[in-house]
This record gives structure tokens, sequence and C-alpha cells, in this order.
């Protein structure tokens, strides 16, 4: 099995709650033993935050965040800000100002690991999140419910869980919840209804935070959000009782993020053969861990357009269901423009880019082509390989030379299912 | 001649055993179904003798085309007041009948509907209209209003037909990302660009290093794996070198004397007649054209726009005629959402509601279907639908391609004879 020994754990466990390992990091952190990596992943604020080196306003939100997640000492809070970003969605091509969507991901970077009801408080005086659901055209009388429903459909009930009337209560609750042109939060107190409520079958002149509230100590939030938080860092379909187990998680801590991703990280779920190379990587993962793992020194401008065709552009999510993840990542385009990206990233190898080390120092000595192989299978897919693609790319060094012969290692390695899995 | 996509394997990539270009999807469908795929199709309804060879071409107008100003109501004083500087002066209107005639950007379109190629479905529209792109967008790509549905509707249609094997270019979505309609969990409907692209490494910058890429590719992916998303991705990636092979192909065998306009749209359409001489059985293409929007100054974007739309469309039925295979096209025009009738002081039109849909080609049953909404009898100003888009997706799924909707659309719903 694959998992059998301490650094291939920890290997599975910093490509799930970062973006994939560079070697010294590995080493590092496979040090610590995957308990002690566990430790310093969930308590990022140990390790340095690292300044940023671009500016958002010279090379655009898509590449300042890229270059956050490549160069981050804290990969989780990064992996995390990922996650609201696809949970609680909001996209450019509505909401219009990128300094908003920016201010969105610093509050979700700030509170990756919080408290679940003090985000849904913080997210509904997001200027972005006001503008993406309409909530500044929600007003007493002539409510906008389009923020209302998605708080319950999306982020925190499910749907099914909540009825028609409760949506037009919970948007009456959120009138008045506005903000100015710029995006600061307002609340407008003469288009607020401050009657009685009746919401979940609770009555009271319930505001939007104490839906907030309400919603997030919903013993049905806490399986909807322990079911999405594994889902994103183990495996699809998580039996009922691990939902059932991380759900009293989320209770007892009241909706603490922290603890429930801490649970799902101990868990023996996490470390078992089923949750091994069981998810497909999302297209920021697959750029962000090749540069991480080659060592890359910057993100190429041309990683904007290649996360476009791969299907995922930062900071404009398809809707606001965020993205399908997992499968729906692959077609024939998508994979051929998979392998074609990477390919490029493969050939800076040498180069400028990748710190400018030569090739051949990534070979660390090995001289024949199997030796060769294994190093390139270690740095990239745990050592972990067919029989098949052993000989195939065997085979392939045998004919190709010199640094090309490198490169096409690396290209043909990350082609490969395994490094195409997380 | 002609290439078949199943002929080319077998010859071209004969290494390749038939059961392994199975991709695990089809599997996958029959047992999410708890069916075989024969059991699948025969559920549905058998398609007509000819359909395995029928195409649909969806033709999304993205940002909101004004249908008033697309199919003009000239007979009717009431458009007249309604738009006092957008209205288009009825000897300029290309007259359909005494109510209603096409945008004079439309000439081509016009000769096509006097010569009984092009159906115009009026008042399509839906229950509570939604008027922002994005939901809209969601409701006629998923075709489901009342909720929010992640599949699209096209893509539920290749989930359940299980036309053949070759599923992955059943359907083929144009432009960088694939359309929301083609949207499932086991359809893989690729995004293609342009064909050059859509193959593995640079072959400018490296031919033969590609070359041997590719084939120590498909040595270390022959055989089958334990990890289901491995072997998933495996048959994906074994699919995708098989697709590109063929694309080049087709590429290759492609040459027209029909001149298409260089926007877009045009090459978009060129490159899906491309893949329809190649005859690879792709059943399903989605085309966009952008920029329909027009809050401000509408006339000269909207009659831009039009103009691109009429003469693509044009060069890729003559296309088709070269050919013959006119009698197999069915092309669809759909928009998010229609107009308000009444212009706005920017002189533009903002987001409204019920709009009118072309088909085109060969067997389609010309002529204008379904009732043109009153303007005088609105929905806060907006047309009232006539006509349910998911009639118009019944009737093209069960005229066209041949298959019992009800499953695809959840739901029936009254056909209209769109098909001669």
């Amino acid at each position: 099995m694959a998992l059998d020994n301490e650094r291939a754990r920890v290997a599975h466990l910093l490509r799930r709650a970062g973006f994939g390992p560079s070697e010294q990091e590995l080493n590092e952190y496979t040090q610590l033993g995957f308990d002690g990596a566990v430790s310093r992943l969930v308590n990022y604020e140990t390790q340095p935050l690292v300044p940023d080196r671009v500016a958002p306003e010279e090379v655009g939100l898509q590449v300042w965040w890229l270059d956050k997640m490549v160069h981050t000492a804290r990969p989780l809070q990064e992996k995390m800000t990922l996650f609201w970003h696809g949970h609680l969605t909001s996209a450019l091509r509505k909401v219009k100002d990128p300094n908003l969507l920016q201010a969105q991901n610093e509050l979700f970077r700030a509170n990756a690991l919080g408290n679940y009801g003090e985000i849904l408080r913080a997210i509904s005086r997001d200027g972005a999140m006001i503008r993406w659901l309409d909530l500044q055209t929600n007003r007493k009388g002539a409510p906008n419910e389009n923020y209302a429903r998605e708080l319950m459909e999306l982020f925190t009930l499910g749907v099914g869980n909540y009825t028609e009337d409760d949506v037009d209560e919970v948007a009456r609750a959120f009138t008045g919840w506005s903000a100015t042109p710029d995006g600061q939060f307002v609340f407008r107190r003469m288009q607020h209804d401050f009657d009685q409520k009746t919401i979940l079958g609770q009555t009271g002149p319930f505001d939007g935070d104490d839906v907030s509230d309400m919603l997030a100590a919903s013993p049905t939030t806490a399986r909807y959000m322990a079911r999405k938080l594994f889902r994103y860092f183990a495996y699809p379909d998580p039996e009922p009782e691990v939902v059932g187990r991380l759900a009293d998680v989320y209770l007892a801590s009241s909706g603490s993020i922290k603890s429930v991703v801490e649970a799902i990280l101990r868990s023996p779920e996490f470390s078992s053969d089923r949750a091994y190379r069981a998810l497909i990587k999302s297209p920021t993962e697959l750029i962000v861990g090749a540069l991480r793992t080659l060592g890359a020194d910057a993100v190429p401008p041309q990683a904007v357009q290649a996360m476009r065709l791969l299907g995922q552009e930062l900071f404009n999510p398809p809707n606001v269901a965020g993205w399908f993840g997992n499968r729906s990542w692959i077609n024939a385009a998508t994979l051929l423009g998979r392998f074609n990206v990477l390919g490029a990233v493969a050939q800076q190898l040498g180069g400028p880019v990748m710190g400018g080390q030569p090739v051949t120092a990534l070979l660390d000595g090995s001289t024949t082509s199997a030796a060769r192989v294994q190093r390139v299978l270690d740095l990239l897919v745990d050592g972990e390989a067919s029989q098949e693609e052993r000989d195939a790319l065997v085979a392939y060094a045998d004919q190709a030379k010199g640094p090309q012969q490198l490169r096409g290692l690396f290209r043909l390695t990350m082609a490969l299912p395994a490094y195409q899995l997380n | 001649m002609p290439l078949h996509r199943r002929d080319f394997l077998k010859r071209g990539v004969g290494l390749v055993a038939a059961s392994m270009v199975v991709p695990a999807f089809i599997a996958e469908t029959a047992r999410v179904l708890d069916l075989g795929p024969a059991v699948a199709a025969a559920q549905i309804g058998a398609p007509p003798a000819d359909a395995s060879r029928r195409v649909l071409v969806v033709l999304l107008l993205a940002g909101g085309n004004d249908g008033i100003n697309t199919v003009i109501p000239y007979g009717d004083p009431l458009y007249y007041q309604a738009r006092p500087t957008l209205a288009v002066p009825r000897e300029q209107v290309l007259h359909l009948n005494d109510m209603v005639g096409l945008s004079p950007a439309l000439p081509k379109l016009k000769a096509r509907f006097d010569a009984g190629q092009v159906a115009v479905v009026q008042g399509v529209g839906y229950p509570n209209p939604n008027r922002s792109h994005f939901r809209a967008m969601d409701i006629w790509q998923t075709a489901v209003p009342e909720r929010l549905e992640q599949t699209g509707w096209l893509g539920r249609y290749l989930q359940a037909c299980a036309c053949g094997t070759d599923k992955q270019l059943e359907g083929i979505s144009m432009g960088a990302t694939v359309q929301r309609s083609f949207w499932t969990e086991l359809t893989l409907v690729p995004a293609i660009s342009n064909l050059a692209a859509f193959r593995y490494g640079n072959p400018r910058a490296n031919p033969d290093a590609s070359q041997y890429e590719v084939e120590a590719l498909r040595r270390a992916l022959s055989q089958a794996r334990g990890r289901p998303e491995e072997e998933f991705l495996r048959q994906a990636t074994r699919t995708a070198l098989d697709d590109a092979d063929v694309m080049e192909q087709v590429a290759q065998g492609y040459q027209t004397s029909v001149e298409y306009p260089m926007s877009p749209l045009g090459q978009s359409l060129k490159t899906i007649a491309q893949v329809i001489a190649g005859d690879v059985g792709t059943r399903v293409f989605f085309a966009t054209l952008g920029g329909f929007d027009t809050h401000a100054n509408q006339p000269f974007q909207q009659q831009r726009l039009l103009t691109e739309l009429d003469g693509s469309i044009e060069a890729f039925m003559q296309d088709m005629e070269r050919l013959n295979r006119q009698n197999d096209v069915m092309l669809m025009t759909f928009s998010e959402f229609g107009r308000r009738v009444h212009q706005n002081a920017s002189n533009g039109t903002d987001h409204g509601t019920a709009e009118p849909l072309f088909m085109v080609g060969g067997k389609v049953q010309g002529g204008l279907h379904g009732a043109y909404p009153s303007l005088s009898d609105l929905d806060r100003g907006d047309l009232k639908y006539t006509t349910d888009f998911r009639s118009v997706y019944s009737s093209v799924l069960q005229g066209w391609m041949g298959v019992s909707p009800e499953q695809i659309l959840g739901g029936a719903y009254p056909t209209l004879p769109l098909v001669a």
C-alpha cells in the first residue's frame, strides 16, 4: 500500500493540506513526523507570513494569488483561502471592482481556519458578496432574495433543508445590508425591516447577524460543512458515520473550522488507501504544485491563459456554486492542455524562471536511465509507478539526450495519471 | 473521402484494441443507471434511421439579444411608440408576413427563410423569468428554471443516448471553456478553440520530441489500473491522444471554397464544418457570439453582430451544401433573455424576457412558429412568453435527435413541428 511509510504520508498530507511540497519542504515536514506536520500546518500562524512579491495592480489578481500559493510558508492557509473562494463565491465579471475581490480574498485568508458563524457575519458585510448576490437591492417592501437563497442552499443547509417561506423571511432579515459605491458595508436603517420574522421555526425580530448565527449553529449546517470539507481534503463520498463524527466536532467547537479540518487530517480515513490518489488536481493545484516542486522563482504570466484553458479562472468561478471539481476538470482538451502547460513549465527547467539551477542539479547524481527515472518518480509521484510506466520512461530516457532527456522525463511523468491526482 | 473515427482508429492506431477506447464513463453510465447501454438506448426510443448522421449546432447569442429588433413586429404601431429612435422603419424591415419581419442586417437568413430552411420560433421563454445574465444563462443551459441545477441539457442528452463508444467527441464546445449545457459528471465534452492547439506538445518547436513522448505515454498507459481515478485518467488520456490524432487528420483532410467571415464566430463555424466533414461522429456543437448586452447605443452594435451572424450562418450552410450535409444539420440560436419593449434613455434596451429563436437547416420546417407576444399585455414592461423554451428543446430532442425528451428535461412539454 502506498501510504505505508511516513514520508509518503507526509507528502500526501502536503498535497491535500497545501499545494504539494518542494523536496526540501518534504524533508523538513517528514522530520516532524505526520502528527507534527499536521500541527505545523493547522497552527500556521507560527510560520512566517511571506510578504507579497508582486503587486496585484501590476500582474493582476490571479498571478498575485498564485504567487502567494507558490511561495507561502503556510500552505494550509492558502489552501483554505481557495476553499472559501469556491464555497462563498464571488466573481469579477459581475462585481467588476478587483479591489473588492482582493479584499474578499484577504478576508478568507484572515479567517482561513476561523469560526464559521463569524465568517458568515463577515461575508454578509463583504463588498464583493453584496454586489455578487445583489444584497444592496434588498430593501424593506422590495426584497431581493438572491443572498438569502444561496446562503441556505449553498453556504449552510443545502437544498431541501429550508422552505420558500424561509427564503422570504431570511431576505427580510437582511434588508438594509448594503454598501457604499466603493464597497464599504453600510446598514441602511430606513431600508431594514424591523418586524418579526419566522425562520426555520423560530420567531423574532431577526436581522442578518441573527440569521448568520442561527444558520452557523444548525446541526444541518454542521453536517453540510463537515461533508464539504472532507470531500475537499480526503475523498468524494464520505461514509455517513464519518460525516456524523466531524459534524459533532463542528458543534462541540461552536463552528470552529480549525477543529474540523484538524480532525479530518488526523482521521484514519484521511490516511487510508481509499484516500490515496482519490482526488483529481484542480488546475490551481496542478500549476502551483508543479511550480513549487520544480522550485520556480516566479509565476509565469502565461499562467493566466493556462488557468482559463484548464477551466479554473480564479476570481471568476463559473457560478454561485463554484467549481464542480474532480472528474469535471477532465476532457480531451483540458487533458492535452494540462500536459502542454506542464510541458512548458518543464521546458523552463534550467532557465531563470526556475531559479537558474542547472537541470542536472535535480538529478542528485543519478546517471543511468533507470536511476534517473526513479529520481523523477520520487520527486513527482512518491516513487510509485506501475511496471509499464517505468519501462516506458526508461525506454524514453535511453533514446533521449542532454537536458531534453530530463525535461522530457518530467513532462511525461507529469502527464501520468498519478501526477494528475492529489 | 470522409474519415470515420472508428475506421481511423482501426487503421491509424491499430495497436489499440477496441475495448481500450471505450471510455470509462460508458461503463459508469450503465452502472449508475444499472442498465447496459443498449437497454438505456432502448428506453429512450429508437432514433430515426438517418439520425446517426444528424448534427445539432447550438449557437448562443450571449449578452441578451434584442429579439424585438431581430424579429420585428413592424405591423404593430405599439412597436414604433415604444421605440421612438430604435425602431427599424417599416420599409427597411425584411417582411416575413404583414406583421413581422427580420432585421435588415439578416438578408441572407431572409433568403433561406424564403427557401423554407429557417424556422422562427416566437416568444420563447419560461415562467418567472430571471433578468440576471448569470442566472438566466444557467437556466437556459440547464433547462431547469426552478432550482440550481449543475448538469446541462445537452450533457444529459449525451449521457442518456449513450449513442456509441466515441462519446468524448460526441459533443464539442467551441471556445476556451466547456459550456454549461454540456456539464455532467460523466460526459467528457472538450472545449476546442482551434484544432491546431488540440494536440500533445508543440509540433512546430519540436515535432520529433513530441512524437517520441506520445509513443512513450501510450506505452506507459497500456495496462488497466486498480484505483478508480487513476483508471479514469488513464482511459481519458488515451482517448485524448486518439482524439488529437483524429482531429489532426480532420484538419488535414479539409479544404473549402467557401469564404467564412474572419470573425470568431465565422472561424468557429468553419472549425465545426471541418469536424462535420471529417465525419467523426460528433452529434452536438456549441458556438458563441457575444456582445448583445446593448444597454446603450444599440443600433450600431446590434447591426454589426447580426451581420456577423448572418454571414457566418450563410457560409456554414453553403459549406454544408458543398459537402451535401445540409439535410443533416440543424443550427439553433438562443440568448439568455430578450430585451425590454420600451427603449431606455441611452438609445439602448435593458434586460427583458421572451425572445425569438432561429432554427436553420435543410430539413427544418421553415416558417413562423408560436405566437408573437403582445406588445400591450406586458409583465412589468416585458413580453409574456408564448412558447416554453423546454418545448423547443423537446422538439429538437424528439424531432431531430430522435430521443424521448422527458427524462432529459425532467418533464413532458408540448412539441412544435420544427423538422420537415
